[in-house]
């Protein structure tokens, strides 16, 4: 091959047509810049763990369950040396005078010097390390500002007034999105003492911290006591579980936001291959005369790929720049979902994977249109009429795409870690662009099938270039189409979301639960509920218990049977059971019959929802016995339920019969609804301040905390989704200066016959608004099924749509269309004919 | 005596989409080196396939055509193109300038394409001046009217000093008085360079002051005579 001829002739071709390459340009950009940002995010992220995964911790191990440690597992930690502290969680209600508010709050009182590493984060700064001696505590930054509360202001918790010493400025050890909901408060064991919060009964964590140092082996220990305390439902984590728990969770965001990397790149991809398409169509008369004048197919090849690529290399790094400095703003925008802040460096890996992946995306997507460079027919020097390109199969052109799908599958196959994964991903990736595909061509097939033979002139121009030959509908389709599928899924399941807990309120379903209610209080309560002018909608006893035997053996028997097949967590459930006489409108009976009342000696029958039945592997009749706080009652399974999980109402796995547990040591829950926020507000810290052990938790304080998380999610699905939308729009600009140059001369032809500018404007806004409408369409009908698929098998939602955000999706969409289509052809109205003939064909 | 050019019993038939349309039908002849030949006939009678066929841009349905002693009909594309390469100059009706190429760019092409890169801006330079184009080296086709852009294609054709030279309809293009000064400076250089010039035409004046006319009608050879003879 004559290289330093091909060299120069791509130098030379390409001075007067550089700038039509810009969309070929913007389009790798674009794409890397997402690869780039979201890969060096990732690297700082993973990067961090090790250093950040003990301070987050705390402690070298921690022990937690909902239950203090019996004294067989408190013997088996007598083997960890150093310092030790431990911790009691609970959720409860705080009120505060200052304001008269009340607010659902978490509670940790810590005994001993917590955290061992890591510092709890304060204003002042050493309130973190002297609250405890003060007998003060320390309340969520946010739930500070939100009721305008300072450092000295006292709150009440369980009755008992508490000092403020400072402001929480991080809630250790845990990421904030669900803070809004339950702010952290800490406080010390002895006020926790004094406000009398744990009950029997009560809704309570235990932590035990271990600083046992490194040359203790955590880990091995870990693997000798773990059965143990698993039988115990208690949990053991070391640094190095901190360690791969976060991997984990990182995993996931990094799976996610390599996704959305890998759109961004797809759609470039297409970009790629459709601005070139542009590029080598306006080039077919030079590759003619080149061929004619005796060049080698080859060396046509080469002068355009020699252009291409050097373009797409600039273009590559151009991104891969743009991709460092963006990566800045993802700690920004993803701070609430971050544990700890990310410190961002230039990941030189994450650039050099972008070049590579970059270069080997563009060679290969960029060669699909360059391959006909080979085949133009140099007889179309003599005639113009002869075919661009020369007939038959490019068998070339086939293992091209071969390479595209074994490039794609491998760089998957990176991104899951798992060659079936990639594999899976891969297949479903063809699907869903076969899918597309298939619709526009469905959609070309139809519009021809069925066209409007009589209507006007300027709609049969427009509709026709649907289908004319080089037409750009299977193109945009694609591009458009997949943008509008993401983000019309996002929309709905948002709404889906949103709207389903909402429902919840609607009609005479309740929306406020109040727990932790003792017996002697409950008679109180459901007055001041009725002062408020509230229904007492339910007014039920909890009692916990254990399962201790089931089937005739008890449950050490169990564990140790190597064939049990019921799980774990429904043996060790602390359970909380109520007993009634008559099921719920939201139960179901499924299997036997329902007792509702049980004489003194009789068998006790008690109801199991399914779920629970099969999990522990039980069916009718089979016997279980329960330790209710040290009395063992034994039970026969006597009827299965189905719940509906869809309302605000307090349901149970267990359903005892009345006449069994009236006399156990038990607290009460109360449901009620109340019309509007302002009597739930007044209603809520009345009760707070008559009875403190009570908490409220309603559906608007549910739903808002909701809201709160979603939005954040969205806002960043949003951004991310922003890449791959900006991408699609380039390629929707390359897709449209493609079927420009394919109708320009029409257009002046049109013109030059004489046609009004208004009538050429009316024709391209029919081609465009058609064109815009089908991929909007076509985007918004596979995220219609993707998201019911969704709703209805993973998320389990009504499927009720909202068609408004739908409908805007589906105006942005073809407006955008029909502005870049009209924005685009505004020359060809504008200027004489002659004059664009001369510079757009040459 | 030696033919540069040998056409034998060549046909091409077109697929069309109920039937098969006959554009060439077993036609035949001999041209000799530096012989000026026109082939003529009325629109459609097959004059552009004929010159595509002999010129190697199209294949045969069948028959044969043997140029500069090689059968082309025989060759690969890229063979083709290299036949074409080294011995064939062409000249179009509309210029076939590459629009992104300056003027001298333009004729240096041929010569780069053979790797003779070296001399090439002196030979293509001299061409130009020798076409009248000495002051218009840098500029662009678009920047050049019609006339000195079917100079500079002339310029090209002859770069490579091609043992063949085809021009389909060289003034076709041009008003009469820019195409009279094509049409000498044609002959001019083809006089110089001892070129076998085969002119594809409707013009019986240019066809009159080639050696010979070869008539086409229906895709047959009709008459095949010394200009002397040529019926006007």
């Amino acid at each position: 091959m004559n290289w330093p001829f091909i060299l120069k002739t791509a130098y030379r071709d390409s001075r007067k047509d550089r700038s039509k390459l810009i969309l070929f340009m913007s389009s790798i950009v674009l794409g890397i810049a997402a690869l780039v940002a979201i890969n060096s995010f990732n690297y700082n992220l993973v990067k961090d763990i090790d250093e950040q995964a003990k301070s987050l911790l705390g402690a070298d191990i921690v022990i937690s369950g909902n239950h203090p440690m019996t004294e067989q597992i408190a013997a088996l930690t007598d083997t960890i040396p150093g310092d030790r502290a431990s911790e009691v969680e609970l959720f409860t209600m705080a009120y505060l005078p200052k304001t008269d508010d009340s607010q659902f709050v978490r509670i940790k009182a810590i005994e001993g010097a917590f955290p061992f590493y890591g510092v709890l984060k304060t204003e002042p700064a050493d309130a973190g390390t002297q609250y405890q001696s003060r007998q003060q505590i320390l309340v969520d930054d946010g739930m500070m500002l939100q009721y305008g509360l300072e450092v000295g202001d006292s709150v009440r918790i369980g009755g008992v007034p508490m000092l403020i010493g400072g402001r929480l400025m991080s809630a250790f050890g845990s990421i904030g999105a669900g803070s809004s909901f339950a702010p952290l408060v800490y406080i010390t064991p002895d006020l926790l003492d004094q406000s009398q919060l744990v009950q029997p009964g009560s809704m309570v964590d235990y932590s035990y911290y271990y600083k046992s140092g490194d040359d203790f082996g955590a880990d091995d220990w870990e693997d000798m006591v773990r059965e143990d305390f698993r039988n115990e439902s208690m949990r053991i984590q070391t640094i190095e579980d901190q360690k791969e728990d976060l991997d984990e969770a990182f995993s996931s965001l990094n799976y996610f936001l390599n996704l959305v990397a890998l759109v961004s790149l797809l759609l470039g991809c297409i970009g790629v291959a459709s601005s070139v398409m542009i590029y080598v169509k306006n080039k077919i008369s030079s590759i003619a005369i080149f061929r004619c004048l005796g060049m080698k197919g080859s060396e046509a090849l080469m002068i355009y790929f020699v252009q291409i690529i050097l373009l797409g290399l600039i273009s590559v790094v151009i991104g891969a720049v743009m991709g460092s400095t963006i990566q800045m703003l993802l700690p920004v925008i993803l701070r609430d979902f971050l544990p700890y802040a990310v410190e961002m460096d230039l990941s030189w890996r994450a650039i050099g994977e972008g070049i590579v992946i970059g270069a080997v995306i563009t060679s290969l997507f960029a060669l699909v249109p360059l391959m006909d460079v080979r085949r133009v027919s140099p007889l179309r020097t003599l005639r113009a009429s002869v075919d661009d390109i020369e007939g038959g199969r490019d068998y070339l052109k086939w293992l091209l795409y071969v390479l595209i799908v074994i490039a794609i599958a491998g760089f998957l196959w990176t991104l899951t870690g798992s060659v079936i994964d990639g594999a899976i991903f891969t297949v479903g990736l063809l699907i869903a662009f076969g899918v597309l595909y298939g619709v526009a061509r469905v959609i070309i097939w139809a519009v021809r099938r069925f066209f409007p033979r009589r209507s006007s002139f300027v709609l049969r121009q427009g509709l026709s270039n649907l289908y004319r030959p080089n037409n750009q509908t299977q193109t945009l389709v694609v591009a458009i189409g997949l943008g509008t599928a993401i983000l019309t899924t996002l929309f709905i399941i948002q709404g889906l979301l949103l709207q389903n807990v909402g429902s919840m309120d609607a009609g005479n379903q309740p929306n406020m639960i109040l727990f932790g209610i003792e017996r002697d209080q409950s008679e109180e309560l459901a007055e001041l509920t009725r002062e408020y002018e509230l229904p007492v909608i339910q007014q039920v006893p909890i009692v916990t218990m254990r399962l201790a035997a089931w089937q005739g053996k008890t449950k050490d028997e169990w564990f140790a049977d190597t064939t049990r097949t019921a799980s774990r967590w429904a043996i060790n459930r602390e359970a909380r059971v109520t007993f009634r006489d008559t099921l719920n409108p939201d139960e179901t009976l499924i299997k036997g019959e329902f007792t509702g009342y049980v004489e003194p000696g009789d068998s006790i029958f008690v109801s199991l929802a399914e779920r629970f039945a099969e999990a522990l592997d039980v069916d009718l009749g089979d016997e279980l016995v329960w330790n209710v706080q040290g009395a063992l009652i034994k039970t026969y399974v006597g009827s299965i339920r189905e719940i509906n999980f869809r309302s605000m109402q307090t349901r149970f796995f267990i359903l005892f019969p009345n006449g069994v547990l009236e006399r156990a040591p038990q607290f009460q829950v109360l449901v009620t609804k109340s019309p509007d926020t302002e009597t739930t507000a007044a209603y809520r810290s009345a009760v707070v301040k008559a009875f403190p052990n009570v908490s409220v938790i309603d559906l608007g304080m549910i739903l808002s905390t909701l809201n709160d998380i979603l939005s954040k999610v969205s806002y960043i699905i949003q951004f991310m989704a922003g890449f791959s939308i900006l991408t699609g729009l380039i390629v929707l600009i390359s897709s449209l200066f493609l079927s420009k140059y394919q109708r320009i001369r029409e257009s002046v032809l049109l013109r030059t016959l004489g046609a009004h500018r208004r009538q050429i404007m009316r024709i391209n806004f029919t081609e465009y608004f058609m064109l815009g409408s089908l991929s909007a369409l076509t985007g918004i009908f596979i995220a219609l099924i993707g998201s019911y698929l969704l709703a209805k098998y993973q998320l389990e939602l009504d499927f009720d749509l909202r068609w408004w955000p739908i409908l805007m999706v589906y105006i942005v969409v073809v407006g955008l269309t029909v502005l870049i289509g009209l924005f685009n052809s505004r020359e060809v109205v504008q200027k004489s004919p002659l004059e664009i003939l001369r510079k757009e064909i040459g | 005596m030696q033919h540069i050019l040998s056409v034998r019993e060549l046909t091409k038939i077109y697929q069309g989409v109920n039937r098969e349309l006959t554009v060439l039908d077993h036609v035949s002849f001999d041209i000799a080196r530096g012989e000026v030949v026109s082939i003529v006939g009325p629109s459609g009678s097959g004059k552009t396939t004929l010159l595509g066929l002999c010129a190697g841009l199209d294949a045969p349905s069948s028959g044969q055509v043997v140029l500069t002693g090689r059968d082309i009909s025989q060759l690969s594309e890229d063979d083709k193109a290299q036949v074409r390469n080294e011995n064939v100059g062409f000249i179009f009706q509309n210029f076939q300038l590459l629009p992104t190429l300056t003027a001298l760019e333009n004729v240096m092409i041929p010569l780069e394409l053979q790797g003779k890169a070296k001399g090439a801006a002196a030979i293509a330079k001299d061409l130009l001046d020798r076409v009248g184009l000495g002051d218009r080296h840098d500029h662009y086709p678009m920047q050049l009217s019609g006339g000195e852009q079917q100079r500079v294609s002339l310029a090209r054709a002859f770069s490579n000093s091609p043992k063949v030279l085809f021009a389909d309809e060289p003034t076709g293009n041009l008003d009469e008085d820019t195409g009279h000064v094509v049409e000498q400076l044609l002959f001019d250089l083809n006089k110089e360079q001892g070129t076998t010039l085969i002119i594809v035409t409707h013009n019986p004046d240019l066809a009159a002051k080639t050696d010979r006319v070869i008539r086409l009608k229906g895709g047959k050879v009709v008459s095949d005579v010394l200009n002397e003879k040529v019926a006007r």
